[in-house]
Parts: C-alpha cells; sequence; structure tokens
C-alpha cells in the first residue's frame, strides 16, 4: 500500500455510510477535516494505556534546568531525571514556596521535582526540573501523549486500525449535521462515544479478566 | 506558515462544518468573533494545568515604597506572586488588618504578603513598603487571556483544542438563524469536552496495567 491509501481508504467509507460517493454530494476535503478533528477527539477521550502508538518518550539534557517541549507534544504523562531516571514529582504552581522552604519538599538530584509554566529568559512555555540550586544541565526523559499529525491523501493516520471506526464514527457526526440530519448526526455520536468507552473500561481500574471457559448468559 | 495561516484553517473547518463556504450567512468577522468567544470560554472553563500555553510571568521593576502595581493588561487570573525572587504569601484582602495587627504574621521584606483589589497588585512587606537596591523585581505569575485570532494572527492554545472551539462557535452561529435546538446541542458538545479535558487533570494517576475483558454495556445492542 502506498502512503495515504489507509486515509483514503477511510474517507470512502464515510462516504460509503452517508450514501454519498460522489464528490458532489459531500467534498473529500470536508471529510479529512472531519477525520483529522476526529482524531484529535479521540485521543483526548482515549485512556493513554489503549493507545500505545500515540504514547512517546523524548530524552536530552536541561538548559538551566529546563527545556523546550517537542513539537507533537499534546499531554504530559510523566517525567524522569537524570543518568538513572529519577522519576521527578510534579508540583503545583502555588506550592513553589515549599521548594524554597520545607525541609520535607526540598529538591535534590535525588527527588527531583517538575512543573510547567512560561520562562521569562526563553519567553515561551518550558519544563522546568527543579533540583535546588545550582541549575542543572542533567539528563531527563519527559513521557508525553503526542498530538496524532494530521491525515492527508498522502499521509495515513498515525492512530492504530482498531481506533479507525471511531474516526469514521466522528466525521459521520459532522458529516450528517453538515447535510441537516441533526439526528442522524448524533447517532453515530452516540456510536462514536460507546465505543471509546468500551476501549476505556478495558484499560481503567477496577475491570475484571475470566479466562475459564464460557457459560451460559445471565 | 505565515502568521494567521492557522487562523485561517480554523474559520475554513468551521465553515466546513457550517457548509457555508460560500459565506452566505457567516461573514468571516461574525465566525472569529465566535470563535474567540470560545477560546475565551474554554480558558474560563479549562484548569489551568490544561491550558499552560496561558501561563505568563509579569516582571516588573519595584519602585522604593511603591506598594502598589498595576495588573498586567492580559490578566485573567493570579497564580503566585514572587517579591525579589521569594514565593510571597496570598493573602485575603478582606483579612489584611491582620497583617498590621497579627504578632505571628509580621509582614517583611523576606516574608513578603499580596493581595488583589482594584485591579492592582498590592504588595505587603512591612510598614515602609518595598525597598529597591538596583534591579530587584516582582513577579506576578498568572494565567492570561487567550490571544484574540484573526487572519493574521495566530491562536496560542494547543491545536488539540480547535476543535472544541469550533463547537462553541458552531453553537452560536445557530443562534441568529433561530435553530435554538442545534445551538443547545453543539453548546452542550463543548460544555462535555472541556469537562472531559478537565476530568483527565483531576485523575492523576493513569491505568498502565494488561487490558482487562469489556464491559457488557447495552445487551439490547
Amino acid at each position: 500500500m502506498a502512503a495515504g491509501d489507509v486515509t483514503d481508504g477511510l474517507v470512502d467509507l464515510v462516504r460509503a455510510h452517508l450514501g454519498q460517493a460522489s464528490q458532489a454530494g459531500m467534498l473529500t476535503v470536508d471529510i479529512l477535516k472531519f477525520l483529522n478533528m476526529g482524531q484529535a477527539a479521540v485521543v483526548r477521550r482515549l485512556n493513554d494505556n489503549a493507545m500505545p502508538e500515540l504514547c512517546a518518550v523524548v530524552s536530552g539534557t536541561l538548559t538551566a534546568s529546563r527545556v523546550a517541549f517537542p513539537a507533537d507534544f499534546m499531554r504530559e504523562r510523566f517525567v524522569e531525571f537524570g543518568a538513572t531516571d529519577i522519576w521527578a514529582r510534579r508540583w503545583n504552581i502555588t506550592e513553589l514556596d515549599a521548594l524554597d522552604n520545607n525541609t520535607l519538599t526540598a529538591p535534590s538530584l535525588t527527588t527531583p521535582y517538575q512543573y510547567t509554566w512560561k520562562n521569562l529568559t526563553d519567553n515561551a512555555l518550558r519544563l522546568h526540573i527543579a533540583v535546588a540550586a545550582p541549575t542543572s544541565t542533567g539528563a531527563y526523559k519527559l513521557h508525553y501523549v503526542k498530538q496524532p499529525a494530521d491525515m492527508t491523501t498522502d499521509v495515513d493516520p498515525v492512530i492504530g486500525r482498531d481506533k479507525h471506526g471511531l474516526l469514521v464514527e466522528f466525521a459521520l457526526w459532522l458529516s450528517w449535521i453538515q447535510r441537516g440530519q441533526a439526528e442522524e448526526g448524533e447517532r453515530h455520536w452516540a456510536l462514536m462515544i460507546d465505543g471509546i468507552n468500551r476501549i476505556n473500561a478495558r484499560h481503567s481500574r477496577g475491570g475484571s479478566r475470566n479466562e475459564s471457559k464460557s457459560g451460559d448468559i445471565g | 506558515m505565515a502568521a494567521g495561516d492557522i487562523s485561517d484553517i480554523i474559520l475554513a473547518t468551521l465553515r466546513a462544518r457550517l457548509g457555508d463556504r460560500a459565506k452566505e450567512r457567516w461573514s468571516d468577522a461574525d465566525l472569529f468573533v465566535f470563535l474567540n468567544e470560545g477560546f475565551m470560554e474554554m480558558a474560563l472553563h479549562m484548569p489551568d494545568g490544561a491550558i499552560p500555553q496561558l501561563s505568563e510571568i509579569d516582571s516588573t521593576l519595584l519602585v522604593a515604597e511603591q506598594k502598589i502595581y498595576d495588573l498586567p493588561a492580559d490578566f485573567m487570573r493570579a497564580r503566585i506572586v514572587k517579591y525579589k525572587g521569594i514565593v510571597a504569601k496570598h493573602w485575603p484582602s478582606l483579612e489584611k488588618e491582620a497583617l498590621r495587627e497579627d504578632a505571628l504574621l509580621v509582614p517583611s521584606e523576606t516574608k513578603p504578603f499580596w493581595y488583589l483589589e482594584n485591579n492592582d497588585l498590592y504588595l505587603v512587606v512591612g510598614a515602609a513598603g518595598p525597598t529597591q537596591s538596583g534591579t530587584q523585581t516582582v513577579e506576578l505569575w498568572y494565567m492570561r487571556q487567550p490571544t484574540v485570532i484573526s487572519t493574521t494572527v495566530d491562536p496560542d492554545l494547543h491545536a488539540s483544542t480547535f476543535d472544541i472551539v469550533q463547537t462553541y462557535a458552531h453553537s452560536r452561529c445557530m443562534e441568529p438563524q433561530g435553530d435554538f435546538g442545534m445551538a443547545k446541542l453543539m453548546r452542550a458538545h463543548f460544555v462535555e469536552e472541556c469537562d472531559l479535558v478537565t476530568l483527565r487533570w483531576q485523575t492523576p494517576e493513569a491505568f498502565e496495567g494488561i487490558a482487562y475483558d469489556p464491559v457488557v454495556m447495552n445487551r439490547g445492542g
């Protein structure tokens, strides 16, 4: 398959559900927009554990205890510091005084803290890792959820094939609304939410696993 | 990409959702008003941690004996104040008398307090007010208002929020059309998305176990 073929297939699948094989009824560029919006919405809703293809890690060294976020950063998962990957505890901005004054929360190379805020010197948003004075140039690893790249007719979706049905339902939601069929649109929205909830139910605390033989329906 | 190109894409996507490419029903000016309203509404709705792009620091050179400083024009809500590098304690202005009377509080250069009133930042660092020995500053760490987007100005919030803002604008577009049912529906979707992001920030621990079996949700299909 060539790059973009999967995306083309998703567009055609939306067309098939809409009964609009031709661009006369529905523009491909619109369907692509809706699929891409669906990708953002699905990544926002799915639990991280359900989409390992979007859980990334970037490593490097700090500059004065801070570092820029990667271009495809969407949300933080956790941060590690130093050669031995010590977990850096996330800290509230409103309690930063405790890192200066409280002996029980004093940052060090072995008990690092991290927070996200704009930096005046860089005039940009930065990940800060507090390890006490002096500032650090130590190693770090940022584990994060990626913002998926937009699909085009030459670029396939980043999100796995097991979740493509969710993108199609999302695109159908907006497509039917655009066509003035809000009730049908909402039915597809509900299908998408139902699909996401089923996936998340597998990837949440408190679930169950049954690997004995199947029984009767209770 | 040139400045404003991202805004133009957001606008075009909204037009695609509305099915109004020819600008027959809504002008660009109308849509930008609704989109900007959406960015503001979202910034008011979401937790700060989810919108770090709006984090800001206003650093002001201290003036000796000056206790009151202007808030920045784009101020939305305060987080902390650093007085000469020390994190100052926030104090409710309703109880500021305690800063003068309470023998345990005693504000000073090394125990600074602050509060907001009359659209200003008030520093309490002792009876004489702040001192200045050169280039010492007071820093207000705050959340600013989202940038007003236009054909020449891009948004500062993350791309993952654009569809949420479009949903808000979609709702607004339906109001002058008299389609109040759709307006209500889209507004509900907007609130749901904002609530979902808020929920994620209220859940500190993510699940990283082996996937469970599915839960039967609707036996009737």
